[in-house]
């Protein structure tokens, strides 16, 4: 097939080297030695093939396109194309054909193998330094594998070492490197595109974030290899790290707290973000629940809601932060106490553009509080009919007194009405005996009655202190007569107290019986219960014969359960809760040691007087 | 028969004398036990009815002073209490507790009975 004009343009080449092929009437008519290096066929087999099957599919149209320019004009400005070897490699070479000079009929072209300058430009095109992308490729049938000096940066290793081994030798462990292995065999065998990020360690002992592409190389539907590419992610990894923890951090100490966040982004709109944890403590799903201001402010308990308003509105129009306490319908329907604080972003002008809150559930804490409440003034009350209890025996002779007394005289009138000589003024003024009897009966037992009564939620109502004294006194006086103890009440006006009736009978009873019970043995015994105005409050001073408290018990008597009474004769709780009683009022409770005998002083503020 | 009434109600005093006198008996009331202390250091009785709590000397302060002076009188304790330690005070010597409201007939039934 080579022909003397064949040979002589030999001459200008270097037929081992160079890849130059010669055509007739488009039919190959020759090549050089160099074809079989390139594409790893014999020249024999090459010119029994199709030249057509040894170019790469998507470059025949643009070959056969310059063909026909060669045909016509005679010359081409030179094109590059892709041959597949005999293992299945794409070589790019580039082409320029003419005319042989010698011999027209003949076309000469001459080709270079430009693969590896390929490769190279290739990867310089992909791979910007900072972007730290390497590629390699794999030849299914040549198993081989080729890579670029930025993957032996990015490996850490030199090229020329063995690249399986190398992979192998970084990845810390197996799971990394079946990861790897998986996705480089799915795609060579299934030509899917595979992407993984991987950590690796270098030989240098770096750590590296990896980030793997495998795309397949295909000629058609042809899987003839892998194009890889791997890129140096660990930076971004670590920022991503980084901002993971940060925002774990924030997670976790809001979650600690048990700490939402609301964000009004804009307070122009409606719309407002909130935080997966406000979504849970408020029990509504993120899916199906879209919160708007609008939405949001309809779940605020109504007795809340214009204090929410008016918190809001100051924040957006003033500035003015708000950390309230409040409470909001859940999903579930139920009220649950939130405690909520907010801040308002300002633009330059000082106009809010956004407002920010988070959000801490106290329901718990509250309800505690709450509970917590209720049982003081159950123990208020636990403690008045403890009182009562310790009353109740005077009480009963209180009763019974009047009640012999009505007996008797109506045993008496029955029988004067049977004799002939009924005194009918006698008959009268035994009548009368019995009512005034009665009477006293029945005031004992109705102030009985209202003292037992639950009085913690009464309003607060101005009583003149002589009201307040008859009803200490129609539960004292008896117990105070008939053991001799001298009971006196000085009042220098009827100063009007603003309080509770009943808890305020309740604490001046408490201080009478302990002193009652405290001087049975001192002889004679009185005491003395002082009320009058003075300094702008009122000033009720029980004071007894004693002489006074040593320090030691001073110290303590205002402590629950403190007593120096014998068991069953006092709970302890008389004076603790007694000093709860005033300070609820705004006043204050003490013993008074400046005082030669035992003397205990109630500060009530006068609440009328106030504008 | 001389029955002494001590009760600082002066009511009851009242009425147990009536009653007394009624069935036969011969009342002295006094209103507190210093008065009747003061009646018995030259006077004396066949029975006591006597209130239990009163101011300054009480009903069973009364008894011991007797009990000390080596008085033998029948002492009825008529009490309002309710609490009252019945057994204690029958073990002191008291003859019978009786408490307010009482029957006024039995009174003088245990009267008899002496």
């Amino acid at each position: 097939m080579e022909t003397n004009s064949t040979s002589q343009i030999h001459h200008f080449f270097d037929p081992e080297t160079d890849l130059i092929a010669t055509f007739k009437n488009e039919k190959l008519t020759s090549l050089s030695p160099a074809w079989e290096r390139l594409l790893g066929w014999s020249l024999d087999e090459i010119s029994k093939m199709n030249l057509d099957d040894l170019i790469h599919p998507d470059d025949l149209e643009i070959t056969h396109k310059e063909i026909e320019k060669i045909e016509r004009d005679g010359k081409t400005n030179g094109f590059v194309n892709r041959y597949v070897s005999k293992d299945r490699e794409i070589k790019w070479i580039k082409w320029r054909c003419f005319r042989n000079p010698l011999n027209s009929s003949e076309i000469i072209s001459v080709g270079a193998d430009l693969t590896e300058l390929y490769l190279k430009n290739h990867d310089h095109k992909i791979s910007q330094q900072e972007a730290k992308i390497g590629n390699w490729s794999f030849g299914k049938v040549s198993r081989k594998f080729s890579w670029s000096e930025q993957i032996c940066d990015i490996y850490e290793t030199p090229i020329d070492t063995n690249f399986v081994k190398v992979l192998k030798a970084h990845f810390h462990d197996e799971i990394n490197w079946n990861k790897m292995s998986n996705a480089f065999t799915l795609c060579l065998e299934k030509g899917e595109t595979q992407y993984e990020e991987v950590q690796l360690t270098t030989p240098n002992k770096r750590n590296k974030w990896i980030a793997c592409w495998w795309l397949p190389r295909k000629i058609g539907q042809e899987i003839i290899g892998v194009e890889g590419l791997i890129q140096d992610i660990t930076n971004r990894k670590e920022k991503e790290r980084v901002i993971k923890e940060t925002d774990n951090r924030y997670e976790v100490v809001l979650s600690g707290i048990n700490a939402g966040i609301w964000d009004w982004t804009d307070v122009n709109g409606q719309s407002q973000y909130w935080s997966p944890k406000l979504y849970e403590i408020l029990k509504y799903s993120a899916e199906e629940f879209k919160p708007t201001v609008d939405i949001v402010l309809e779940l605020i308990h109504p007795d809340d809601l214009p204090k929410i308003r008016a918190a809001i509105s100051n924040l957006v129009e003033f500035n003015v932060h708000y950390n309230l306490e409040y409470r909001v319908k859940c999903g579930d329907g139920q009220y649950k106490w939130i405690q909520s604080s907010a801040v308002a972003l300002r633009d330059e002008n000082g106009h809010t553009w956004r407002v920010i809150g988070i959000v801490i559930d106290i329901h718990d804490q509250k309800t505690a509080e709450a509970h917590l409440e209720e049982e003081k003034q159950k123990s208020v009350q636990a403690s008045k009919l403890a009182t009562l209890g310790e009353m109740a025996a005077g009480l009963a002779h209180e009763v019974n007194n009047p009640l012999t007394i009505i007996f008797g005289y109506i045993r008496i009138l029955e029988d004067e009405l049977g004799s002939t000589q009924f005194d009918l003024e006698q008959g009268k003024k035994f009548l009368g005996l019995i009512k005034s009897a009665a009477d006293r009966a029945a005031k004992i037992v109705s102030s009985l009655k209202e003292f037992a009564r639950d009085g913690a939620q009464d309003p607060f109502e101005d009583y003149p202190s002589s009201e307040i004294m008859s009803m200490v006194l129609e539960l004292s006086q008896e117990r105070f007569k008939k053991n001799a103890v001298k009971l006196d009440i000085e009042m220098a006006d009827d100063p009007v107290i603003h309080c509770r009736k009943l808890e305020i009978s309740q604490v001046i009873l408490n201080l009478l019986f302990n002193s009652f019970d405290a001087i049975q043995e001192l002889n004679p015994k009185w005491v003395k219960v002082q009320i009058k105005k003075e300094s702008g409050k009122i000033l009720i001073n029980v004071i007894d014969c004693g002489h006074g408290l040593v320090p030691e018990v001073a110290e303590k008597i205002f402590t629950p359960f403190y007593t120096t009474k014998k068991t069953g004769q006092g709970t302890g709780l008389g004076l603790s809760i007694s000093q709860r009683i005033i300070v609820n009022h705004g006043g204050e409770i003490y013993y008074d040691n400046s005082s030669l005998n035992t003397k205990f002083v109630i500060k009530l503020p006068l609440y009328y007087e106030l504008p | 028969m001389k029955v002494a009434i001590i009760d600082d109600e002066e009511d009851i005093c009242f009425i147990l004398s009536f009653e007394l006198k009624a069935k036969g008996f011969h009342p002295v009331t006094f209103t507190s036990a210093l008065e009747a202390q003061k009646y018995f250091e030259t006077e004396s009785a066949d029975a006591i009815i006597c209130d239990f709590q009163m101011p300054k000397m009480s009903g069973l302060e009364l008894f011991n002073w007797l009990q000390q002076r080596d008085i033998k009188i029948p002492f009825f304790i008529l009490t309002g209490e309710s609490n009252m330690d019945t057994y204690q005070l029958l073990g002191k010597g008291i003859t019978e507790v009786l408490f307010k409201p009482q029957d006024l007939k039995k009174i003088s039934t245990l009267l008899n009975n002496i």
